[in-house]
């Protein structure tokens, strides 16, 4: 039997076919431009933040070199000029019973504070730096620098701390008494944006292997001198040693916007 | 059966108009994609460059001098450091010995020189990327 349709009828279904197909293939055509536009905008943002990222990056170190400076600066004309009242039976007592990494932390925190205006790491907030576990003086300073879209604020530590080896000697070759204290340097940057955001942290450190020093001379005098000579340095020498950075240490705590 | 070729037609049209002008907002979004593209390789050697330079000024290797490079042009201003603001506030430590000195130097900061790096698209003078450092002591 032969099937019977209405007149008209296939051409309506295929142009409606046609309406459908049409309709179809605009939505995934609609797709993938939104698509490309989606991955062209999110990738122009990840392009963007990584080059602010350098930019940040750049800031940290201009803050860690600035504090640095003045770090340096101050042991040169503060700290080595007052370290010259320190008594040789101080020297002496303190270099000898530095016997552990924590005796020799200590003895190197009350050279740092007795001699000289640097805060000891353990007056800076826990929350600020993780110093709290490492024993040292400080100086801290924070200034703005131009980034991206504005000015951007940065905060750094610089200190002096104690390397993990050697621990502090004292030596007599009958003319000349010696102490030398291994130092090692330990600083921090943080950088946030022109609206206050949080953008990175910056550490500076020694290698544990290049210590710098911080040599303090007297002169052997006969034990019924008393005299300042005797008992005073003839030579105070601190030498800071080079530093290495590491970024976004995941140890370092987030310091609050100054 | 005459209406219904008029509305087969009709429908027709209507399909193609809305296939040209998708096609048309593809065929842009493909054409900004690409261009997108090519500004992303161009900000990706930028980003590279002041890496490169930022680098060198930190580790005390020199300022890098303003020139072009490939396509992009390096353009490097520099002036004094500024004293920071000590931080915290002061009053600092007050060392223990008797007449002692409590003085914390900030006169050697203004030695350091704060370099500024801007890189440009040679072509268009768009800024590509651009960063401010210190050099070291």
């Amino acid at each position: 039997m032969a099937r019977s349709w209405p007149a008209g009828r296939p051409l309506r279904r295929r142009s409606g076919q046609a309406l459908v197909a049409a309709l179809v293939a605009a939505a995934i055509l609609l797709f993938l431009a939104a698509g490309l536009t989606s991955l062209m905008v999110e990738s122009g943002d990840a392009d963007q933040s990584a080059r602010t990222q350098v930019s940040v990056l750049g800031i940290a170190a201009g803050g860690l070199n600035i504090t640095l400076r003045m770090l340096s600066d101050t042991v040169a004309n503060t700290l080595t000029e007052n370290l010259y009242q320190l008594p040789r039976a101080t020297a002496q007592g303190e270099a000898r019973g530095a016997t552990s990494f924590g005796a020799a932390q200590a003895a190197l925190t009350a050279l740092l504070t007795n001699y000289g205006p640097l805060v000891p790491s353990a007056a800076f907030p826990e929350t600020a730096t993780n110093a709290g576990t490492q024993s040292g003086g400080y100086l801290g300073g924070t200034g703005t620098l131009p980034g991206p879209g504005g000015a951007y604020t940065w905060l750094a530590y610089v200190g002096i701390v104690t390397p993990p080896a050697p621990l502090p000697a004292w030596r007599d070759d009958g003319t000349n008494a010696t102490v030398t204290v291994p130092i090692a340097l330990l600083g921090y940057a943080w950088v946030w944006s022109p609206a206050g955001a949080y953008l990175g942290e910056m550490t500076l450190y020694s290698a544990p292997t290049t210590p710098g020093t911080l040599v303090v001379t007297y002169t052997d005098c006969p034990a019924y001198f008393t005299v300042n000579a005797c008992t005073n340095p003839t030579a105070v020498s601190i030498s800071l040693p080079p530093g290495e950075i590491a970024l976004n240490d995941v140890n370092v705590a987030i310091a609050v916007h100054p | 059966m005459r209406r219904h070729r008029g509305f087969s037609l009709l429908e027709a049209v209507v399909a193609i108009a809305l296939l040209a002008v998708i096609a048309t907002v593809t065929a842009e979004a493909f054409g900004t994609s690409a261009q997108a593209g090519m500004r992303m390789v161009l900000g990706g050697q930028a980003r590279r460059l002041l890496e490169q330079d930022m680098e060198q000024i930190r580790s005390g290797l020199g300022v890098p001098a303003t020139g072009a490079v490939g396509p992009l042009t390096v353009t490097v201003s520099q002036q004094a450091a500024a004293v920071p603001t000590l931080s915290p506030p002061l009053p600092l430590n007050t060392p223990s010995c008797p007449g002692c000195s409590s003085a914390v130097t900030t006169s050697g900061v203004t030695a350091l020189t704060q370099v500024t790096i801007t890189i440009t698209d040679t072509a268009d003078g768009t800024v590509l990327a651009s960063g401010t450092t210190i050099t070291p002591p």
